[in-house]
Parts: structure tokens; sequence; C-alpha cells
């Protein structure tokens, strides 16, 4: 596959855009320039990752990768000297971004306010930090010069500073689409409106640069980052009707029209920024995440400070260009994906160690995504990457300079210092076995649980987590152990309840598993999680009835939950219920593609149906992505056997020889003469 | 900026990396040291750490600059970039093999009853290069900082050689021979055999 120059993408990241917020509006005619995009390309539910925190989650959409793979861990991160703590640093970064790759292969990025992007790596374009964004710390004038590492060319620095809205050049009326009755205001006693202010000047100092690098500079990536839904939603989603029980009636009067009014500020971006691009571009819109807008909004105090809990696990994504589908649908999409799906559309190879996929069916015609098996390690001397020697693990740095303070070489911080690290470092650490969990890389979190849990014994968490990865890993006694260590006010809890279930099933012991499911259910306060566990637990012991009646209480309690969509058609098949289970089953990977058990019980529900051609298609899926490969060759071979012999012998001898013992590479060192037994002539090729 | 006449010599490098070997040699050879002694003598530097406390806080407190003129005191790499550019500098920049620093200052921890920092011995080695590529890309761009790296292999191995390139760069008026006469090569431990483990 050759990349053409040419081409171009303009990617925009709205921070948690949610559609419960959108389609309203645009409904109502409100987001205009939404509306045409949409008509003109597909839309779809992106599916984040967790933990759902903005640093991880934009360097996941720019690598591809999980968090385990890039290495941000959080917002904040020790800093390299030991001496306290910083905003998370594009040093810490362990693989290449977008603009890496698009640099070694001679295409052009202009990157604007990217989470996770300072210092500005010396690439093939223009990146504007989010920090270059940031007010400074002399006062944030726009006269205070930026910092040199927040804007790569530096050429750029004083053009680029001097675009910068600053929050005081702002007018009263600039204000009022948000805040309508701004004049009844008492500004020395409510400084909300200023801090509407700040975020609105920080999202228009990002339209302004990236309007200007738009039309100003060369590019074949325009990618450009806006937070201000999320930092908008984190104070003023609370006042966004329907009126919460905690929120005032004045409050709500006053500011209840911010939120629409951000939406609708941020389609006037979108509108001013499509004008300089043509239909020979393709725009993608995404959001790393949702945000709770209705009924499951936390209450006003809470939602301070668990900034985590008012994101919803879906965000938006749409994307028109040539060659894609009009007015149509996107499913199964997540942040992963969108790193390969720009590298497809700019004819580029994915990388293997890329955990997303390309979105090939959004294209009108098929499309074949080429692979290499990775692009770290190649080309790095053209990928504008940071030098070697200022890429770190911050973490590590750390805890070198520790051991310098221990051994009496560097004095140590004050106590409140070195908390602060500790804390962060254990905050960032849990993050990552957060990121493990429920992937394939969860064995992986072990360790990383074993350290945390020895730091900090009391924390119910760690224990559980740890037992809970150990019970994956099969290793029943370890996890035994810790669950059987808990204290016994935790071990009344449902989640203690369910996992001595989960062991119990694994241990063999169905009657011991319903009892501790059953007191799981009296236990439990009513969450969707909850509800899934046990409906789970009940398919375990073959009570259908049971499970269907507690997946239903969970979608009625979230109805974007693949979990329960997938559990309603597992327990519809076994109930003899096809057309149901394949309803269900569509559900759930429509929202979440990478979903091998979901599309596993689409395919069986398909073949029950008799409707061969389409059960082939989802077992295919599902095995693409990695689920049961002897059961899904097998069940592949009998399909196949009457429409394609091929294709059935192909997969018969997948599977057959998938059940010989495999001979390890170890096994086969071992079994050869050494070097110094073999004549000169034998040893040069070994 | 006003530049004040002082030349200040700076020995530095990381923790274990020969710094104290060097300042005893520049004492040996008539240079006067600007060190506190509080830091004494023990079973790791039987000839003393040459140290300065106040150093160790120059982050908040760089006072003691002002005794530091004409004279070598011991800043470890880290805080290298905490002088100010107002002075200029001449320093000599210990190396070591890293694993033989990493190995030397886990000897030093273990002994004290003190906790190693908990990274592997790889990790760790790792981070101390990426520290001591930092600070070398640091001094390469200050235009106060002329710079002598210095082998501590070199020093244990030929010391008379070592002791006159130190003694040209800092302008030839030290005893040489004595420098060179204050290397004790059994106080070389943590010495990486042929196979590459460390004694």
């Amino acid at each position: 596959m050759v990349h053409a120059s040419g081409k171009k993408v303009l990617l925009i990241g709205w921070d948690a855009a949610d559609w419960e917020m959108i389609d309203p509006l645009l409904q109502s005619g409100q987001m205009p320039a939404l509306a045409q995009l949409i008509s003109g390309g597909l839309r779809g539910n992106l599916a984040t990752l967790h933990p759902i925190l903005s640093p991880m989650l934009w360097t996941s959409i720019a690598t591809g990768k999980r968090a385990n793979k890039h290495g941000i861990l959080g917002f904040t991160e020790p800093l390299a000297d030991g001496s306290g703590i910083g905003p998370v640093r594009s040093t810490s970064r362990k693989c290449k971004a977008i603009w890496n790759i698009l640099s070694q292969n001679g295409l052009k990025s202009n990157i604007v306010g990217w989470f996770a992007s300072n210092p500005a790596e010396p690439i093939n374009g223009v990146m504007v930090t989010d920090q270059f964004l940031r007010p400074s710390p002399n006062g944030g004038t726009a006269d205070a010069g930026p910092l040199p590492e927040t804007i790569f060319p530096s050429a750029l620095a004083k053009p680029a500073a001097a675009l910068r809205v600053p929050t005081e050049n702002l007018m009263a009326e600039d204000l009022l689409a948000f805040i309508p009755r701004l004049a009844e205001i008492d500004l020395q006693q409510d400084n909300r409106p200023l801090k509407l202010a700040r975020r609105l000047a920080r999202a228009a100092s990002v339209q302004a640069i990236a309007t200007a690098l738009i039309q100003s500079e060369p590019w074949n990536l325009m990618g450009v980052y806006y937070d201000a839904v999320d930092q908008f939603g984190h104070e003023f989603m609370p006042y966004h009707p329907p009126r919460m029980d905690d929120v005032s009636p004045r409050d709500f009067e006053l500011y209840g029209e911010v939120m629409r009014g951000c939406y609708r500020f941020h389609d006037m971006m979108l509108h001013a920024l499509l004008q300089y691009v043509d239909d020979q571009t393709t725009v993608i819109l995404v959001s790393d995440h949702g945000y709770e807008c209705g009924r499951r909004r936390p209450p006003l105090a809470a939602g301070k400070h668990d900034p985590e809990g008012c994101h919803r696990p879906f965000g938006i994504a749409c994307l028109k260009g040539p060659g894609l589908k009009k007015n149509d649908r996107l499913y199964g999409a997540t942040i992963l994906d969108v790193m390969p799906t720009i590298l497809t559309l700019l004819g580029l190879p994915i990388g293997s160690d890329m955990d997303g996929r390309p979105w090939l069916e959004a294209f009108e015609k098929p499309v074949k995504a080429e692979r290499i098996f990775s692009w770290e390690g190649v080309g790095d001397d053209r990928a504008g990457l940071h030098n070697e020697h200022s890429r770190q693990d911050p973490v590590a740095a750390a805890l070198a300079v520790q051991q310098l303070v221990e051994l009496g070489y560097i004095a140590p911080p004050g106590e409140d210092v070195r908390k602060t690290i500790r804390d962060t470092v254990r905050h960032n650490q849990t993050n990552l076995v957060r990121s493990l969990l429920g992937t394939r890389f969860e064995a992986q979190a072990i360790p990383l649980l074993v350290e945390l849990a020895a730091e900090d014994p009391a924390n119910e968490w760690y224990v559980l987590s740890l037992a809970r990865c150990h019970l994956q890993q099969g290793k029943l006694a370890a996890a035994r152990a810790l669950l059987e260590a808990a204290a016994p006010s935790a071990r009344e809890l449902s989640q203690v309840q369910l996992l001595m279930a989960e062991l119990a099933f694994a241990e063999g012991n169905s009657a011991a598993a319903l009892n501790h499911v059953q007191a799981a259910e009296r236990s439990g306060t009513p969450h969707p999680l909850l509800f899934n566990q046990l409906g789970h637990a009940y398919l375990k012991l073959a009570r259908w009835d049971d499970a269907v009646t507690v997946f239903r209480k969970s979608l009625a309690a979230e109805l974007d939950n693949a979990a329960a969509f997938d559990g309603l058609a597992r327990a519809s098949l076994e109930r003899g219920e096809p057309a149901v289970a394949v309803e269900n089953a569509l559900q759930a990977v429509g929202l979440v593609h990478f979903f091998p058990e979901a599309h596993f019980h689409l395919g069986q529900g398909l073949e029950q149906l008799g409707k061969t051609r389409e059960a082939i298609a989802a077992y295919e899926t599902a095995l693409g992505i990695g689920a049961f490969p002897m059961l899904l060759h097998r069940k592949l071979a009998e399909l196949y056997r009457p429409i394609d012999p091929h294709q059935a012998a192909f997969h018969e001898n997948v599977e057959r020889n998938s059940r010989k013992p495999r001979i390890y590479q170890a096994d086969i060192k071992s079994r050869l003469p050494s070097a110094a037994s073999l004549p000169p002539s034998q040893t040069e090729n070994l | 900026m006003k530049m004040t006449d002082d030349v200040v010599t700076i020995v530095s490098g990381l923790p274990r990396s020969g710094t104290s070997l060097m300042m005893q040699m520049l004492q040996a050879g008539g240079m006067t040291l600007l060190s506190d002694g509080r830091r004494g003598p023990d079973e790791h530097n039987p000839c003393g750490y040459f140290e300065h406390e106040s150093v160790k806080h120059s982050h908040r407190d760089l006072s003691w600059l002002s005794q530091a003129g004409g004279k070598a005191v011991k800043v470890i790499h880290l805080l290298l970039g905490q002088l100010p550019a107002n002075r200029n500098y001449q320093v000599i920049f210990m190396l070591r093999d890293l694993d033989e620093v990493v190995a030397s200052q886990r000897a030093m921890l273990q002994q004290q009853g003190l906790a190693a920092a908990r990274l592997n011995h790889t990790d760790l080695a790792r981070v101390f290069a990426q520290q001591l590529d930092q600070v070398g890309h640091w001094l390469r761009e200050q235009p106060n900082f002329r710079v002598l790296y210095v082998h501590h292999q070199e020093v244990i191995d030929h010391s008379a050689v070592a002791a006159e390139q130190i003694n040209q760069f800092l302008g030839g008026n030290l005893l040489a021979a004595s420098m060179a006469g204050a290397v004790n090569p059994s106080l070389y431990r943590q010495r990486k055999r042929a196979s590459g483990t460390t004694a």
C-alpha cells in the first residue's frame, strides 16, 4: 500500500461529548454543522476504556493502544528530580502517536491542545501542546510568553501566543448565550460566571490557533482537541434540566442553559473549521467518553469529588469523507479504533501491536487494511520523537531519586511533598491496574496489586481485585486465602459474596455458589454492574429465568449496557428463543464491537434460525477478535462443509493442528546438539 | 546578570561513581575543598565523603556558593541544575560502569539497613543512564560550565595519567604526583568481573 500525500484528515476531539445531550439539540436544529456532518457520513457510539480519565483516553486515541502500552497513567506524575509532581508529560509516553508515524512517512500533522502532549515533540508539522494553552503562572495574560517547550516549531511561539484569548478580553455579552440572566448575578459573591469565562477563553484560544494553522500550515492530519464540554460539565451539568434535588430553583434558572450553550458554541466552532476543508478531506469527530446529563447525574457535591463518576462509558463518533458511507451508522467502535482508521484513510499500514481496528465497514467499497508488525523501533530518526535522553518513566525516575535521598546525597523533600509523590505514584499504578482488569493482559495486574495491597492492606479494592485476578488465572487457593482473610464486615459485601460464588463455581461446588449469589442479591445496592454479575452467576447455575430477571433490571438501570444484552442473549439461547437471542446479541455488539462472546452468541442464534451465512460472519468476527478458537474453527468447519468444502477443510485442519501437542522453542533448543559438539562449518548459522 | 570572577570547581557524578575519590585527589594535589566534614568516614568511604551539607539544599539556599570561589565542592549530578548562571564553573564529572554504581549503592543501603528503590538492577541502571544523558545535554548548553569527564576505571588503572589530565584541566597548579598517590586501588570494590557480575 502506498500512502497518498495529498489525503487529509481533520480530527476533532470534544472531550466528554455525549449523544444524549446532542440528539435533542440536533432535533431542534441547534447544531446545524454537526447535523450536516452526520447526514453526509456516519455516526455511532464510541466505547471508552477504564478508568475513564481523559489523559489516558486521549493518548489511547492518538496511539491506538491501551494504557499498559502507552504509559500515560493519570493527570499528574512525579517530577523527574523528585521535588514534587506536575502535569503528565509526553516524555512519559512509551509508544508512537499518530503524528510520529505520519512524520516518519513524510506526512504533516498540525496538532492543537492534545492531552499529555507537552513538551512539544519535534514532528513534521506543528505541535501546540495543552500546556501552551494554560494560563502562565505569572498571571495568565496573553502578553506572558509561552514556555519554549510548549510549542514546536518555536518560531511559531509568538504568533500563536498572540492568538490566545485572555479571559479578561471576554465581554459580558460573550457569556449571555450561556447565562442569559447574567445581569442578575452578583459577581463578587458568585464566581461561577468567571469560571465559565475561563473555560470559554481557553476553548476560544484553541479555536483561534487551530483556525490559523488550518489555513497557514500544510497538513495531512489536523488534530484539534477541546476540553470545554468536560470542563463545563464538571461545573455546570448539575444545573442542566431536569432540576436535581440538591440544586436550588434560582441556580437552576440562572445556569440551566449553560450546557446547551456549550454544545451550540462547539457547533459554531465546528462550522468555522469546516469552512477550511474541501470535500476531499475526511472529517472525524470523536469524544473520549460521555457525560451523565439525566437522572444518573451524581449529586452536586459528589460530582466534584468524584469527576469520573459523571462520565458515561460511551462517547460519540462521526466521520464524513470521500469513499465513506453516507447517512449511515457505525457500530461497535471504540476509542482504540480512531488511530488505525486514520492510518487506513491515509494509506498507511496498521501496527499489529495496536489494540484497535480500522472502521472498514465505514467505507463504501471494500478496503483491505495492511498490517506491519509494529511501528515501534522503525524509522525513529524521522518520527519527530523526543530525544532518548528526555523520554523516561516518571515513576522509575522518582524511585531512583528516592534511593539517592536514602543514601544521603540529596536532601529529602518535605513530608507533604513525599506524601504527594507517593499518592500520585499509587494513584497512577491503580489506574494501570484498572486499565488491565477485564482485558487479556489481566495477569500483568497481579504483581502490581500485590505491591499495592502490601502498601495499603486496609484497601478492600486492592484485595478484592487481587482475589478476582487470581480467580481468573485459575489460582483458586490464592483467591480463597485472600477472601477468607477479609474482615467479617467486608465478607458481607455483595462484591465479596459474588467472588465467593465465582470461586465456588470454579471449585465445582454449585450449592455453595447459589448460597453466595443469593446472599449477594440480598445485600447489594441496585447497580447495573451488580445485576450483570448476578445474572452471570444465575447463568452458571442454569437458572435462566432468574438470569433474565436481573439482566432486565440491569438494563432498566443503564440502557447502554452491552454485558446485560449479551447475558439476555445467552439466556434466550438456553430458553430456546434464538430470535430474541439474536436481537439482544446485536444490541451488545452494536455497543461494544470488541466483545467476542456476544459475537459468538449472535452466531449461535443465527445458526439456530438457519441463517448459515450470517452465522458464519458472526463466528468469523468472534474468531478474529480472539474468542474460543478451537470451538469456532469446529463450528465454522461444520457450517462451511455443505457450501464451501475448501473453507471447511481449512477450519478442520486448523482445529486438528491446534489439538496437537506444541513444541516450544525451549524444547527445540534442548534437542539441538551443542555448538561445541559440531564441526566449525555447521556452527555458523546457529 | 553579572559574572563573578572566582571559578568554582565542582566534582560531580552519580553517587558511588568516585566523586569522593576525586575530592581526595584534589585535596592531595593542594586544592582547598569546601566541605563541612559532617559526614565522616565509614566502611564505604574510609577517607570520608568530603561533602558540604548545604549543597544538598541548593534548591532553596545557595548561600554556600559565596564560600566556594577557588575551591572544590562536591555536587551530585542532579543538583547541577540548581547552580546559578552568574558564576563560572569547572566540572570534573566522574563516570563509572553503571552496574558497579548500582551494586555499590545497594551494598551501601544494605549495610545501613535502608530500603533500596523498588526497581530491579537493570531498570535502575537505565534511569541513571537517562539522568546522565539529561545532565550531559544540559551541561553542553551552559556557556559558564567547562566539563572534564573522568572515568573511574582510568583513575584506578592509570592514576598518574588521570591526575595529570585533571591538573591540566584545572590550570596546572596542582601536585599531580600527590594526586595520583592518593588513589588506593584496594578501595575499588564492586568491580565488574569479566563475566559481567560485580564483586
